[in-house]
């Protein structure tokens, strides 16, 4: 790829071949599409070998602990409205560590991208089953096959009322980035769930297994239906496909359009004093 | 003077509203107030009670022993009688046993007849005020001041009645003359912490309910409109400090509360937000544990945890309040030392005096300077963690084009994760000797007592009041007695330690906890082996009186 601001002197240490790359990839490109410029943006991550995609980027970052990524986007989304926040994780962080804080912020439409890196396996720990892993699949650690039901993150995300829920591929760079771009022009929580191969880990769920399974959403596909959401975002495997594409979208307030008081300037550069709470002291003071 | 009053009956017989209409009267009368609420963890029924102190100067502790016990249930005399003082005064009703060996004076009201005849069945408080300001010897128009213009015309009529009416039937029982309580505000340690917190700029409040920490959150929630101060309710205590942390990272201030059932959650928090460098208060209002414990009791055990929370090695600092004062002015300072050490910063206070009312002076706003630490400009040698310095101003993601990462990880300068054992030794000492210059911020214990004492208490916290009170009461006895109160803990302060260790006193700790924990971190820091102690652990607050019987026997 041609040299970009946003890229990082950092060493990349993820696998050859690692879906990382194509994810890495297409964001920057959707960041130069959109215009956005490296100090205008601020992703957050978790922990996981997903989470380390800001470190190999030239943009501000909060790289924080495995699973919560999530609420300190919160608190960084109250301090200052004005940054553009993209959130990276892998499944095990978003969807393990981080069940609870995924469910109750896409229950708070923070205004951000959710890049969920979705590899069907542990990466960095080396092979393990994810939340994300088929039923059955033998991994490093379950060799004699995962005996618990996978989670489904768009139909997790449609349930809980996420205003933006998509899926793409890692492999279909055009897709993603046209994707990315939706997801960064959508006010509200963006979630994309991002099909990638994990070569070292994740020997069922290859490059060639997701290109010969997804499918794209056509035209006539309603994404603001929300029971035919559900029902598409159901979909995978063998009989049904991959249905690519965005499964859903509705328009509600977003987390900060809900607290009338706050105003558009960011919290962060208002000014405050001691004496701010001089009026109050001044109505409970024995005269 | 002191005057210790008890109002007990059972949850939702409405002694908060008897308690806060006292409060307005009495304090506008000159009378300065303590208050301190026994309340079980049940929103209907059980022994709940609110024990008050009126004095004419300041005063914030309560007694063992009672002037006046209003029993509004035989729960409450069975349990509470023993405490009334040979002469005291006990107003109940007229239906409740009693079997009264002592002096004590019985004032026996018709509760039924008096709820009936004014058609307020629900005015069991106001029978407690009417009696209430019968005993106190204040006149009608006192209690009718008392009435909250607010209420409709109609519930207003009705407990003006039923007040009346116990106060008619009641008798006057002591009378004090009244101090000046110009220029005071009467607040809960709860409510004070939040106005610190408030003055000292925070935007951001998150935070996930937990006795006896809830109030905090409500008393900044009351004020978050006129401060545009945006307040939430997080889905767990984990979500709540590192919600905290990443609007710290981006650069407001914000806080979090919680008890220590909730700081076990936040643990993680801490080496986070240490090993980032990212400024963080927190608040712990301490309950018994472990685990659930005792929802709605005190306790000063948390000290060893916070002491240790978290993994690896990294500086932090801990304070403790001592009084309602202290709830205000520490937790400002907090936030000032945690921007310019940028390190964690807990906050010790308990269940006692996060829920105690207080008078006390109001607080001097002027005498406050908010320090924030920050390079707001572009800098080309910024560097995120300056190896050259372990202090320094701090950049935000969006204050300029500066590019700026916080991270969990070990890192360099430019906070890129690196495994360089050369780097790593360097980040360790840039980050630990901020420890040594934190000392020189920090304040002595404040001491109190004899010039030449031949014993010394040594307190933490809340209990610093009643060993106070204790002092003072056993040196009018011609005792010889000090002691060093301390607020803040960690880095622990020694030099006042070491002069009086030097001096050859007895030192005795009197502690809210199993294990002395500040002797143990005495012992610890400085070599000094505090061997006499004053321990309770029943989850309930010291009294002088238990301390002045605890030291006697003692000695």
């Amino acid at each position: 790829m041609a040299l970009s601001r946003f890229d990082s002197p950092v060493e990349n240490t993820w696998c050859p071949g690692c879906g990382n790359f194509g994810i890495q990839n297409a964001l920057k490109v959707a960041l130069e599409a959109e215009n956005l410029k490296p100090h205008e943006i601020l992703m957050v991550a978790g922990i996981g070998q997903a989470a380390k995609l800001p470190q190999f980027l030239n943009v501000n970052a909060f790289n924080g602990l495995h699973g919560r990524a999530l609420p300190a986007a919160l608190g960084a989304q109250v301090a200052n409205r004005s940054l553009k926040i993209i959130v990276a994780t892998g499944d095990g962080d978003a969807l393990a560590e981080g069940g609870n804080h995924f469910i109750h912020n896409i229950r708070r439409n923070l205004d951000l991208v959710h890049l969920l890196h979705d590899n069907q396996v542990y990466g960095l720990t080396k092979g393990q089953a994810s939340p994300t892993t088929p039923f059955g699949q033998v991994t490093t650690l379950q060799t004699s096959g995962v005996r618990i039901v996978p989670i489904n993150p768009t139909t997790l995300a449609i349930a809980s009322h996420c205003t933006f829920v998509a899926r793409s591929f890692s492999g279909d760079q055009e897709h993603l980035t046209e994707m990315i771009r939706l997801a960064m022009q959508h006010k509200g929580y963006a979630l994309i769930d991002i099909l990638q191969p994990c070569p070292s880990f994740n020997k069922i769920n290859t490059f060639k297994w997701y290109k010969d399974h997804i499918f794209k959403l056509d035209e006539n596909y309603d994404p603001q239906d929300k029971t035919k959401a559900f029902e598409m975002s159901l979909k995978w495997g063998e009989e049904d496909g991959i249905p690519v594409g965005i499964l859903y979208q509705d328009k509600r307030p977003t987390f900060l359009d809900q607290f009338t008081h706050i105003n558009e300037t960011p919290l962060v550069f208002k000014e405050r004093s001691p004496l701010d709470i001089q009026s109050i002291l001044n109505t409970m003071v024995q005269k | 003077m002191t005057i210790s009053i008890l109002i007990g009956g059972a949850a939702g017989q409405g002694i908060n509203t008897t308690e806060q209409l006292l409060l307005k009267s009495l304090t506008k009368q000159g009378y300065y107030y303590h208050s301190y609420k026994d309340y079980m963890s049940r929103v209907r029924g059980g022994v709940n009670f609110t024990q008050i102190t009126l004095s004419n100067q300041p005063i914030q502790v309560h007694f063992e022993s009672l002037d006046i016990i209003i029993a509004l249930t035989q729960d409450v005399i069975d349990t509470q009688l023993s405490r009334l003082k040979p002469e005291g005064l006990l107003i109940c009703d007229d239906d409740h046993d009693l079997t009264i060996t002592s002096a004590i004076k019985v004032c026996k009201l018709p509760f039924k007849e008096i709820l009936n005849k004014t058609e307020n069945p629900k005015g069991l408080s106001m029978i407690a005020l009417g009696a209430l300001a019968k005993a106190l010897t204040l006149n009608e128009k006192q209690l009718e001041e008392m009435m909250n213009p607010k209420w409709p015309p109609a519930f207003l009529n009705k407990n003006k009645a039923t007040s009346q009416l116990a106060f008619e039937k009641s008798t006057p029982y002591i009378q004090m003359i009244p101090g000046n309580t110009t220029g005071t505000v009467s607040l809960s340690g709860n409510h004070a912490v939040a106005l610190g917190a408030l003055a000292s700029g925070i935007s951001f409040y998150a935070a996930y309910p937990m006795a006896p920490s809830t109030s905090v959150m409500n008393y900044v929630t009351q004020y978050e409109k006129p401060l545009e101060v945006l307040v939430e309710q997080v889905e767990d205590e984990i979500a709540a400090v590192i919600a905290v942390i990443g609007a710290s990272a981006t650069g407001v201030r914000a806080m979090t509360s919680t008890s220590g059932g909730g700081l076990c959650l936040m643990v993680e928090g801490l080496g986070l937000a240490a090993v980032s460098e990212v400024p963080l208060v927190v608040l712990d209002v301490q309950r018994p544990g472990p685990a659930t414990g005792m929802a709605t009791r005190t306790e000063q055990s948390d000290l060893n945890f916070v002491l240790n929370a978290s993994q690896g090695e990294f500086p932090r600092i801990i304070m403790s309040f001592r009084n309602v004062s202290d709830c205000f002015y520490q937790t400002f300072r907090a936030f000032n030392l945690a921007d310019k050490y940028r390190v964690p910063v807990i906050l010790l206070s308990d269940q006692y005096l996060g829920d105690s009312v207080s008078t006390i002076p109001v607080f001097d706003l002027e005498s406050l300077e908010i320090n924030r630490h920050l390079a707001k400009e572009f800098n080309p040698d910024y560097r995120h963690y300056d190896l050259r310095t372990p202090l320094q101003d701090r950049s935000c993601p969006g204050f300029s084009e500066q590019i700026i990462m916080n991270d969990s990880h070990e890192h360099d300068e430019y906070s890129h994760v690196t495994e360089s054992g050369e780097n790593r030794v360097l980040m360790n000492h840039r980050r630990m000797q901020k420890l040594p210059l934190i000392e020189n911020d920090l304040l002595e214990p404040e001491y109190y007592g004899a010039e030449n004492p031949t014993h010394v208490f040594v307190a933490w916290g809340s209990v610093v009041e009643a060993a106070k009170e204790t002092v003072r009461l056993l040196n009018d006895e011609k005792s010889h007695i000090g002691l060093l109160g301390f607020g803040d803990l960690y880095p622990l302060p020694k030099k006042s330690l070491k002069e009086w260790h030097s001096k050859g006193v007895k030192f005795i700790n009197v502690e809210g906890n199993y294990q002395g924990q500040l002797a143990q971190l005495i012992a610890c820091e400085t070599g000094i082996l505090i061997t006499d102690s004053i321990l309770k652990f029943d989850g309930r607050q010291f009294t002088p009186d238990y301390i002045i019987t605890a030291y006697k026997e003692m000695i």
